[in-house]
């Protein structure tokens, strides 16, 4: 083995390229799946972690299912004979730029000794007296750009706070971007006074609180909490999985290429190797050890990379959470050794079961072939029959369209794309062949060359068109959806000009004020209430023009508007619906705080605001369950001929807190945050083409290098070293032109899976199909000039080199 | 090996540790100790000052004094069981003034910061138990009226003639009744206890020096029944120490003739005794002598070394010579080492005879400013 070791070694040597690229390869494809295995874990585990650093591991969280809880409750319990070291905490949302803070109010006194932030010195006395003091970590320091005892500039429901950081504490990932500051500053910033938010304790004096606790608060364990983010952020999770595990497909197709060509160049050896006795089970286990090796350090640099990435990609992550589901997560990734086991130990098996094929066709070779026979063998991974890839295409298909659930989706594309790997091949070269039929001269000719070594060519072909139609179907899917979404809200936002306040709140009564100005020719006002699992409850007061606005998915307004508006009907957006399983008809239940209350489903509408849906109800039925008069915005019909300017200043005088947003402000905020939300599908989007990249230089490369001794006939015939440059170009060019032919219809097929089966199923909501043509136009140009370019190298190496040793070799 | 094999293994092993390092566990912060100095000398104009002698009146000087900055309720006693088993135990409640807030619309808002410490000595095991906890004085989540002083669930109640102790910590908690055996005596000058060239460097501080004390005592889940004699001081003031002073080593003596004896042994800087120490030696009878540091000579017999290498005084030699007294006092056990926010010692001690050798006696010791290096 010693000895076969050596000469796969010497091997590697004199082609180094070949090993980087196969490294490059599956370290690419390891690189993404740790990258978003590290990001989806900060999505549900870390969520707790800076409550974590403040009160211990392990804690329990009282909290009042129908609001902020009461602080006298705290006094209650805290001065309760045998009491637990209790923690009240307030939390927040703050804006810095673009963004979210989370403002968690404590009061230090009652933190936990070994807390990060328990008082010492003075800043625990500038905490408690003073109306700005903050505390943060170091970190959160350093990504806000801020230095020690600087003032940190927030916005808090639309009103600036200026907070003076009085002290740092150490440097804990889990308390990025939190800002800490005591009860009485939080509550009289944020004109919260008498609540708070949660109130934590450690996990063991459970039994004490049930006892204790008055009825109607309950006790969330932090596995309940971990589960109720996991839910919020299912669909989220899902598409980062489903990008991270077809970037391993693509990857893994990148390595079988790298060995099914290394396997190529080295029949020769392998051939004098079985002539010096060197048995078929050696050979194997010697192909199989090298692909572990190499497979093994790739995967082992794709973790490395993959950290780094998850690193600098996670706020790409963070951000849309943060502005979705209300969660500020952790700014630091939590890498665990399971984790990076469980992925290197996948990526190295499947790198083996990739290289099967080659492995079967390394055992066919008979001792002392010292070249290729003129007549090519079928590699056995692809003698695979004609009709499994259409076999592949039908299940997988009969798989989505039969199912519901997300997982099934996935297999099904899974199963879909494969089929489409295995097609590539076959269609590419029958379009290679049209080509070269026709006409004579170099360029069928050397298309002609191509298309003898097609089945050498077959998994770089599947590779390279794959990864190039992911990059662009999830780049067809984001822009088809932002057009959707574009389109509904464009269509939602009926009123001129919304009202909100950034403190206190508005009411009835100023509905009824703002009715009776002359500039006002209709209003609608709404109140939400978000529900324990992160769904919301909606009170409308709708007008003819918003009840028009609404798009109905089933329904329709004419039998739902009386519904609704006499209080015994709902509506539902279409997450919720289907969420929960409901149409027009069926009946669903609500837990009020006037106790539950049942209504009839009126219809289903298009939102695409909350993937865990919302329920509308009608204003005055909403506030007698609710008891709540509050309205979070009103929406203002303008009387023709009144100016925005001058309701401005007549809205400044009555509300000096009012802020006016237009109807165009929010359909920029509305697709700012939806950018904001597929920033990390575009990086993985680019991250798939670079793999798709690599895979084409290794594919063309080996094309070059593989048909030296053709060449160097062609040059023996007298064709000039340009003539044969060009020949080269051709090759690859047209290698490259037939991936992104195929990549055509691929990205198509993804593109429709992905917007008409697992948006649905992973958020809830439908998207109509679009075909917007950009990724296609950037990524058509971007790989034929990378087929060019990457065929530059080996037609000068091939029009320099003397053709005679090549010739002498066969 | 090979130079590319040991490159590779070089690569796989700085690899593998990267990785391996990004897994490590979050460190525990660091946490910072309070500094007895601190606490007790930061001068501040908001606060009035102790300039000289007042008079004083109870019950409402049991309660609170918000105008000064700092303030304690302090009881110390020596326990004994059925069997005559020994326990000691303490416990403080401290209020710290806060700067002038900015009127927070919020009831959190507060003017102090309460600590309170609560220890408990086990003669039989010799350890030491202890607890700590901080709260606002706001919410009623801790204060001093001239009934009741508490912090949370931890209180003592007035139920006259007695004081009720009550308080519970994870792994043990008292229940005590004590009931004063002499009347309140006044320290100092009629209640001004200078501890410095400054006037200012001065508190209010009075005393009952022994109280009578049953009760019940839990370690764990063992229930103990006690008996024995506790010691209360109560102090208020805005700048207790001096410029240059270290700490203190306070001696809290019940004799066995009936004669209860304080002493308050000031330490500069540079470890010398202050001038400004001072003592009382109260007679049966209640009537108190005031003694300055030339009245009395306190030297250091043997140090205990803690785990963090500091030396902690627990066997001393006192002489008063107009008392007649020359005593040795040797801590119960060592290891009564209180170390959470504020680092010192306060522990139970036995009294002995310097020349017989015999026991006269029983008290408690407190030393500050030998762990803050």
């Amino acid at each position: 083995m010693r000895l076969l070791l050596e000469s796969s070694r010497r091997f590697f040597y004199r082609h180094p390229g070949q090993l980087l690229l196969a490294l490059i390869g599956i370290a690419a494809g390891v690189a993404v799946v740790t990258g978003v295995a590290l990001m989806r874990d900060v999505l549900i585990d870390a969520l707790d972690s800076a409550t974590e650093s403040l009160s211990g591991s392990e804690t329990i969280r009282i909290t009042d299912p129908r609001g902020p809880l009461d602080e006298s409750l705290y006094r209650q319990l805290a001065t309760t004979p045998g009491a637990p070291a209790l923690l009240p905490v307030l939390s927040s949302r703050l804006r810095y730029g673009d963004r979210m803070l989370e403002l968690l109010a404590v009061d230090p006194l009652s933190l936990d000794r070994d807390s990060a932030v328990r008082p010492t010195g003075s800043a625990t006395g500038q905490l408690l007296t003073q109306a700005n003091a903050a505390v943060v970590s170091e970190t959160t320091l350093q990504r806000l750009g801020l230095g020690p005892e600087g003032v940190l500039e927030v916005s808090h429901s639309g009103e600036t706070l200026k907070l003076e950081i009085v002290a740092t504490v150490s440097a804990r990932r889990e308390l990025d971007d939190r800002v800490i500051m005591d009860l009485a500053a939080a509550q009289h910033l944020t004109g919260r006074r008498g609540e708070l938010s949660f109130i934590e304790t450690s996990s063991q004096h459970r039994d004490w609180l049930i006892e204790h606790l008055p009825e109607g608060l309950e006790l969330v364990d932090a596995q309940q909490r971990r589960e109720s983010a996991a839910a919020l952020t299912a669909g989220m999770r899902a598409n980062l999985t489903a990008m991270s595990l077809l970037s391993l497909a693509v990857g893994l197709f990148v390595i079988y290429s790298v060995l099914a060509f290394l396997l190529v160049q080295r029949r020769r050896t392998i051939g004098m190797l079985r002539a010096v006795g060197v048995t078929q089970g050696r050979i194997q286990a010697l192909l199989a050890l090298e692909t572990v090796i190499l497979a093994g350090l790739g995967a082992l640099a794709g973790l490395a990379l993959g950290t780094l990435m998850a690193s600098a990609l996670l706020d790409l992550v963070r951000q849309p959470v943060a502005e979705l589901y209300r969660m500020v997560a952790s700014a630091g990734i939590r890498p665990s050794l399971g984790l990076y086991a469980t992925v290197w130990v996948m990526a190295v098996i499947m790198a083996l079961a990739s290289v099967y094929g080659v492995l079967r066709e390394a055992q066919r070779i008979p001792p002392g072939q010292l070249a290729r026979t003129v007549h090519e063998t079928r590699p056995a991974g692809l003698q695979l029959s004609r009709w499994l890839p259409g076999l592949l295409l039908v299940s997988g298909a009969a798989l989505i369209v039969t199912t519901r659930g997300l997982p099934p989706v996935m297999a099904g594309l899974f199963l879909m794309l494969s089929g489409c790997a295995l097609l590539a091949p076959a269609i590419g070269m029958q379009l290679l062949r049209l080509f070269s039929v026709r006409g004579s001269g170099l360029m069928p000719r050397a298309i002609k060359m191509l298309m003898s070594s097609r089945q050498r060519l077959a998994p770089a072909v599947s590779a390279l068109s794959l990864a190039l139609a992911l990059s662009a179907g999830v780049g067809m899917m984001v822009l088809g959806f932002r057009a959707t979404v574009d389109d509904w809200v464009s269509r939602l936002i009926s009123a001129d000009v919304y009202l909100t306040v950034s403190q206190g709140q508005l009411d009835s009564q100023d509905v009824e004020d703002l009715r009776a100005w002359p500039e006002i020719e209709m209003l609608t006002s709404s109140r939400q209430i978000r529900m324990d699992d992160g769904s919301m409850v909606v009170g409308y007061d709708l007008n003819r023009k918003a009840w028009a606005a609404f798009e109905w998915v089933s329904g329709d307004r004419e039998s739902a508007q009386p519904a609704v508006e006499a209080g015994t009907a709902v509506l539902l957006t279409e997450p919720m619906a289907r969420r929960k399983g409901l149409e027009p008809g069926d009946r669903i239940e609500l837990a009020t705080p006037s106790g539950a209350a049942s209504f009839d489903v009126a219809a289903v509408y298009r939102d695409f605001s909350n993937d865990r849906g919302l329920v509308g109800l009608i204003g005055w039925r909403f506030r007698e369950l609710w008891q709540d008069e509050q309205r979070d915005s009103i929406g203002l019909y303008l009387q023709a001929g009144t100016g925005l300017e001058e309701l401005e200043s007549k809205i400044a005088d009555a509300y000096p807190a009012g802020n006016l947003t237009t109807r165009e402000q929010v359909r920029e905020q509305t697709l700012a945050v939806f950018d904001r939300t597929f920033r990390i599908s575009w990086a993985l989007a680019i991250l798939v083409g670079m793999i798709a990249a690599i895979a084409l230089i290794s594919a063309l490369l080996a094309l070059g290098l593989e048909r030296g001794r053709e060449y160097a006939t062609l040059r023996a015939l007298g064709l000039p070293r340009r003539g044969l440059a060009g020949v080269v170009l051709t090759q690859t060019t047209s290698l490259a032109a037939i991936a992104v032919v195929m990549a055509v219809p691929f990205s198509m097929l993804i593109h429709a899976v992905l917007s008409l089966a697992v948006q649905p199923r992973a958020f809830g909501w439908s998207l109509a199909l679009t075909w917007p043509w950009q990724p296609l136009a950037v990524i058509i140009p971007l790989a034929l000039l990378l087929g060019t370019a990457a065929g530059a190298y080996p037609a000068w190496k091939i029009a320099s080199r003397d053709p005679a040793p090549l010739l002498r070799a066969s | 090996m090979r130079l590319d094999t040991v490159i590779v293994l070089v690569l796989v092993l700085l690899t593998g540790s990267w990785l391996a390092w990004q897994t490590r566990p979050p460190e525990p912060p660091a946490t910072e100790r309070l500094r007895v100095q601190n606490l007790m000398s930061g001068e501040s104009e908001d606060f009035r000052r102790v300039t000289g002698p007042e008079p004083l009146s109870f019950p409402e000087d049991h309660a609170q004094h918000p105008d000064y900055q700092n303030e304690w309720w302090y009881f110390t006693g020596n326990l004994e069981t059925a069997e005559g088993e020994r326990l000691g135990y303490q416990f403080t409640l401290f209020r710290f003034a806060l700067p002038p807030g900015e009127g927070l619309d919020s009831a959190w808002a507060t003017e102090a910061m309460w600590m309170a410490h609560l220890a408990l000595s086990d003669g039989r095991s010799e350890r030491f138990y202890q607890a700590e906890r901080f709260a606002r004085g706001a919410m009623g989540l801790a204060g001093a009226d001239e009934q009741r002083w508490w912090l949370r669930d931890w209180e003592v109640r007035l139920d006259d003639p007695a004081w009720r102790l009550v308080a519970e910590a994870d792994d043990f908690a008292l229940e005590l009744e004590l009931t004063p055996q002499r009347p309140l005596v006044l320290q100092g000058d009629a209640g001004y206890s200078r501890k410095g060239p400054d006037p200012g460097n001065a508190s209010r501080y009075y005393s009952i020096t022994r109280l009578a004390t049953g009760g019940e005592v839990r370690i764990g889940d063992e229930v103990l029944s006690v008996e024995g004699l506790s010691w209360l001081d109560r102090e208020w003031g805005s700048s207790q120490l001096a410029e240059g002073q270290a700490g203190w080593d306070w001696f809290a003596i019940q004799l066995d003739d009936g004669r209860d004896l304080m002493l308050a042994r000031l330490r500069n800087e540079d470890g010398s005794d202050s001038e400004w120490s001072y003592g009382l030696l109260v007679e049966p009878d209640g009537r108190s002598r005031y003694l300055n540091a030339e009245d009395y000579r306190a030297v250091v017999e043997r140090r205990w070394r803690d785990a963090n290498g500091n030396r902690w005084p627990v066997e001393w030699r006192i002489e008063i010579p107009s008392a007649g007294l020359n005593i040795r006092t040797r801590a119960v056990f060592d290891d009564q080492h209180w170390q959470q926010s504020v680092d010192y010692w306060e522990g139970m001690i036995d009294i002995h005879d310097q020349g017989s050798g015999e026991a006269i006696g029983r008290g408690y010791l407190e030393l500050s400013g030998y762990g803050e290096g």
